[in-house]
């Protein structure tokens, strides 16, 4: 574990190393490919004039409520068409086929739909989000071993109690995981919706930076995005699915 | 013997798959009383598990019915309690989670359900392990987690299918033991399938013998010793014999059978 880490500080270490190198050597013009100082004052200075943390938390506003939206909505529908054969046939095809879709792709009609505002974006992110929770939610429901079905039903297990207390937690491992890779697609969706048009986001800030030809701040908002993302991944999912599959027994032990 | 609890009445079940009609079970008529306990044995696929499935309410059965206190067996209910081969507990619940489960879904209150938990597993030796999860049991605990949370809810019949088969000699002998202390403390009415003539012997009050495809009951061999028995009593030793033969008989059928299928 901590071995790990160190590999990994060695990792960026180096590669922190090597950005500047090709800086210094001027591979590119400095106005096309800023120097790791430049991005970090760019960092510092978007928090100073707190254009950074008004883009974060407007950015973070957005997604905690086309996530949250999301996942409820996708486990809805995964253990409907889970556990409903004219659901999965229906519901459940189109599920699929809109998947292949980049959810992006929406934000024209959203536009038309909802006008320059929020809800285009959230519908966006919903999107992208509730489509691959759906499918998680879906094989994971439909993975569970049909024993546990039928030992909670000769229990007693009823109606909506069969999803609450075995349907859910049964496949929680795979809604996990589906979780992490919702908020993946939502994340990226976000930013790719606001990237398109006035919204304040970091998606905004990006395009703000390219507007003002200032490559340091485009590179600093990318570092925020993807710090963001990395850090709710690692922070939060990741242990979270790692206690979960410990407790459901699918850990494998780690050879040294 | 008391009055008839459990009536399996002229059922049949088969299931159709791509390689044609699998006979199951065909006109099984058995009737088990108050108490008793019922082992059935047969070769591998002549229907043994299908019949406790029916009889749980999983499967509906084809022809035929089941009838409990007088009353068709519709659907699955807390008073059939199955025990599965593997046990089919619940990974993302404890131990006592795991006893208590079908107590909360009859709506009782926490105490009450930890307390009888409590005894239960206090039965079946594992009070010590109530906080573990399953994964942290052996497969011996495991059976004996799985025993305890059908034994909690006090089924009017216990439904056992081969719990004991995936275990180590020593572990089920242990396990049979008892079961066989639970069955003349708690005197619930059993049907047990086994692949082990010797325990089926040892253990019941009837065993079943069945043929294979169709399944249908070759022979009832009740056995009147008084438990707990010898294993080594000589007319056991008889019975054990004569019934293994004619499992081979049994057997024999059924692997030629599949040979010539194949
Ligand atoms: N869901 C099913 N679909 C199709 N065939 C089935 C199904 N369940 C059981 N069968 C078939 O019915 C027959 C009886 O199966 P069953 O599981 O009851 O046998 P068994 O006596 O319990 O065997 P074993 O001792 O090996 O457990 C087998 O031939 C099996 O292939
Ligand atoms: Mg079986």
């Amino acid at each position: 574990m901590r071995k790990a880490w160190l590999r990994r500080g060695m990792f960026y270490l180096a590669l922190l190393g090597l950005w500047e190198l090709v800086f210094r050597c001027k591979v590119w013009p400095p106005y096309l490919f800023p120097s790791p100082q430049q991005v970090a004052d760019a960092i510092i200075a978007g928090f100073q004039d707190r254009t950074l943390p008004i883009g974060i938390a407007i950015s973070l506003r957005r997604i905690g409520i086309g996530y949250g939206c999301s996942i409820v909505l996708g486990m809805v529908l995964g253990l409907m068409t889970a556990r409903n054969r004219v659901f999965e046939e229906t519901v459940g095809s189109l599920i699929l086929a809109l998947q292949a879709l980049p959810s992006v792709c929406w934000l024209p009609a959203a536009l038309l739909w909802f006008g320059l505002n929020d809800q285009a974006i959230l519908f966006v992110v919903l999107m992208g989000a509730t489509l691959a929770m759906a499918i998680a939610a879906h094989d994971g429901v439909k993975g569970i071993p049909p024993i546990y079905i039928k030992a909670a039903q000769t229990m007693g297990t009823r109606g909506l109690h069969l999803y609450t207390r075995v349907l859910l937690p049964a496949s929680l491992p795979a809604v996990i995981t589906g979780m992490k890779q919702g908020w993946s697609f939502a994340w990226r969706s976000l930013m790719a919706g606001e990237l398109l048009f006035v919204s304040l986001g970091l998606g905004h800030l990006l395009q703000m930076g390219r507007e003002l030809n200032d490559i340091a701040q485009v590179f600093a908002v990318i570092v925020v995005i993807v710090v963001i993302g990395l850090v709710v991944d690692q922070g939060v999912f990741a242990p979270v699915e790692r206690r979960v599959r410990m407790r459901w027994g699918l850990t494998l032990p780690d050879w040294k | 013997m008391t009055a008839i609890e459990l009536q399996i009445d002229r059922v049949s079940k088969a299931f159709r798959t791509g390689r044609g009609q699998i006979g199951a079970l065909q006109d099984i008529s058995l009737e088990v009383a108050e108490g008793e306990l019922v082992c059935l044995v047969g070769p591998s696929g002549c229907g043994k598990s299908t019949l406790l499935s029916v009889v749980a309410g999983l499967e509906p059965p084809d022809a035929g019915q089941v009838i409990l206190d007088g009353q068709p067996v519709q659907g699955p209910g807390p008073e059939r309690i199955l025990i599965f081969q593997d046990g089919g507990l619940f990974p993302w619940l404890t131990v006592l989670e795991n006893v208590t489960f079908g107590l909360r879904e009859r709506g009782l209150p926490l105490e009450e359900r930890r307390q009888r938990a409590m005894e239960v597993l206090r039965l079946v030796h594992l009070e010590r392990f109530k906080d573990a999860y399953i994964h942290e049991l052996s497969g011996g605990m495991r059976q004996r987690v799985a025993i305890a949370r059908g034994l909690v809810l006090s089924p009017r019949i216990l439904l056992m299918d081969e719990p004991f088969a995936a275990l180590d000699t020593q572990t089920r002998d242990l396990l049979v033991e008892e079961l066989r202390g639970l069955h003349e403390e708690l005197k619930n009415t059993i049907l047990f399938v086994t692949h082990h003539v010797r325990e089926a012997v040892y253990l019941a009050d009837r065993v079943v013998l069945f043929t294979f495809q169709p399944g249908r009951i070759k022979h009832i061999y009740p056995l009147e010793v008084p438990r707990p028995r010898d294993p080594d009593d000589p007319s056991l030793e008889a019975l054990v014999r004569e019934i293994v033969e004619a499992l081979h008989v049994e057997v024999e059928r059924a692997l030629n059978e599949e040979y010539r299928r194949a």
